[in-house]
């Protein structure tokens, strides 16, 4: 290999050019996550972009799991407190429902008793009717017979 | 005799530290510290590994509370890129390419999935949809390796990252975009949709490809932000060769590089190259000398308009493609 700087020959241990001192750089790099899946680290020195994507990484990994944690136990807590406000708002509303058919259905029966009250009223009225006709046919036949009782009496004084 | 020297020379250096020149490495975020790209490389003495993976930006846009409000694109990036590492640094010599394409798959699946599992709930997301794609990321990734005095490469991607060969011929892209029926030109114009990615929440391709190469070469792996902004692949060999012969050194030229950039790409952008076998510097700059002459004598002032742009397509893309086809093997891992 030779030197980016000077181009004097290096050797594979050479860390910095004999020559002009310019870092060789690793053998082995980049700026991706290293060991994703791997157990062991492969790397003992990076470079500092290096360095920032693999502690990024790591770091982002443990609080991935930390995070994930915790949310769960906020997401079931708000899912509780959300099934459990329903739950009670449901309970409210059939409850509020049940009262509401009641008053219709008392409302109902008077409704109904009304209007029997108000055919029964029809029904005595139509009676009365039908009696003071009576009465008035009653009168008439009185008065017929009062004026003939008062026509005989005459004729009877008259003969006498 | 040269040549008899240097293939002695090389079976002499059966590690792959002593041919590796150096690590080019250039990834730079659009918005500082939310960057969606991500790179890793890996030399040893049996071989050598670089990858780029692109965050996708849709599904990958939504934030997880579980992980300080990143974003998928952004999680599953790095997640899939240290995959990859360690991957590549456990597994045990060679292996077959079905071997080694099924090993890799299955550790980009378990990184994916770990975090799905990890990351907890959506904190917004304006995504709707049944059958979008959770922690999307593309991937392109090559392996390389000495056998006698070749180079063997192995390369494995998903979406529209790209790994090239850039040798003394020419520029040459070693995968192929995961772009339904567009090639590098029109896409550059036309941005197609993306068919096939790495994510969580649906099944992916992981394609591979293995190839031979003589030394010495660069292999370069780069995500779509270094060559979708400029007008044609030919300009993004010609920005390459250029700033290679204006630099002093390898710095110089990531530096270059990064500059020219900056000032054309409108994403972020990762750009991760071995050059191999060239000893020095200026050899480097020797070899693709006559290249780039040829690049600024021969194309480039025919690339000032489009129709010039698709004639000079016409040609190049047989240098260009030359790998496209040959060697591609899907593995799908159930």
């Amino acid at each position: 290999m030779f030197c980016k700087n000077c181009g004097a020959h290096l050797n594979t241990t050479d860390k910095a050019c004999p020559n002009c001192g310019y870092e060789k750089g690793l053998l082995s790099g980049g700026n991706g996550f290293w060991d994703i899946i791997s157990d062991n680290s492969q790397h003992s020195e990076t470079s500092a972009v290096e360095e920032k994507s693999i502690n990024e990484y790591q770091e982002n990994i443990t609080e991935v799991h930390t995070a994930t944690g915790k949310r769960a136990l906020s997401v079931q807590i708000v899912v509780f407190l959300v099934v459990f406000l329903m739950s009670g708002y449901l309970y409210l509303t059939i409850q509020k429902n049940r009262s509401l058919h009641n008053e219709i259905s008392a409302l109902e029966a008077q409704e109904r008793s009304v209007l029997e009250m108000s055919i029964e009223n029809e029904r005595l009225q139509k009676r009365v009717s039908e009696l003071e006709i009576e009465l008035s046919n009653l009168r008439e036949a009185q008065n017929e017979i009062e004026e003939e009782t008062t026509e005989d009496e005459i004729e009877g004084n008259q003969v006498w | 005799m040269v040549e008899e020297e240097s293939m002695s020379t090389m079976g002499k250096c059966s590690l792959f530290t002593d041919i590796a020149d150096c690590i080019i490495k250039i990834c730079k975020e659009k918005i500082p510290d939310e960057g969606e790209d991500c790179y890793c490389y890996s030399i040893n003495e049996a071989g050598g590994m670089i990858g780029v993976f692109d965050g996708c930006g849709g599904s990958g846009a939504r934030h997880y509370v579980g992980f300080q409000n990143r974003t998928g694109a952004y999680i599953a990036s790095r997640a899939v890129c240290g995959a990859v590492k360690n991957w590549y640094e456990e597994s045990d010599g060679i292996t077959s390419v079905e071997n080694s394409s099924e090993a890799l798959k299955k550790k980009i699946i378990a990184s994916i999935q770990l975090c799905k599992d990890c990351c907890g709930a959506v904190s917004k997301s304006r995504i709707k949809g049944s059958i979008s794609r959770e922690f999307p990321t593309t991937a392109a990734i090559a392996t390389c390796s000495l056998e006698e005095s070749f180079l063997r490469v192995r390369c494995f991607w998903a979406g529209d990252s790209r790994c090239y060969l850039l040798h003394e011929s020419g520029l040459a892209q070693l995968t192929e975009d995961d772009i339904d029926k567009i090639d590098a030109l029109e896409n550059i114009s036309e941005d197609g949709t993306l068919q096939n990615v790495i994510s969580a929440t649906k099944d992916f391709e992981l394609h591979v490809a293995e190839y031979r190469f003589e030394l010495p070469c660069i292999i370069i792996a780069a995500t779509d932000g270094c060559f979708g902004y400029l007008r044609s692949p030919m300009h993004f060999e010609h920005l390459l060769l250029s700033r290679l012969r204006s630099a002093n050194n390898m710095k110089e030229f990531e530096d270059e590089l990064l500059y020219e950039l900056d000032g054309i790409s409108g994403d972020d952008y990762t750009f991760v190259a071995i050059p191999i076998g060239f000893g020095s510097y200026e050899e480097l700059q020797n070899t693709f000398k006559n290249r780039l002459l040829i690049i600024e004598e021969h194309m480039i002032p025919y690339l000032e308009t489009e129709a010039g742009i698709a004639e000079m397509w016409t040609d190049y893309q047989k240098h260009y493609y030359q790998f496209r086809i040959a060697g591609e093997t899907n593995v799908d891992v159930s």
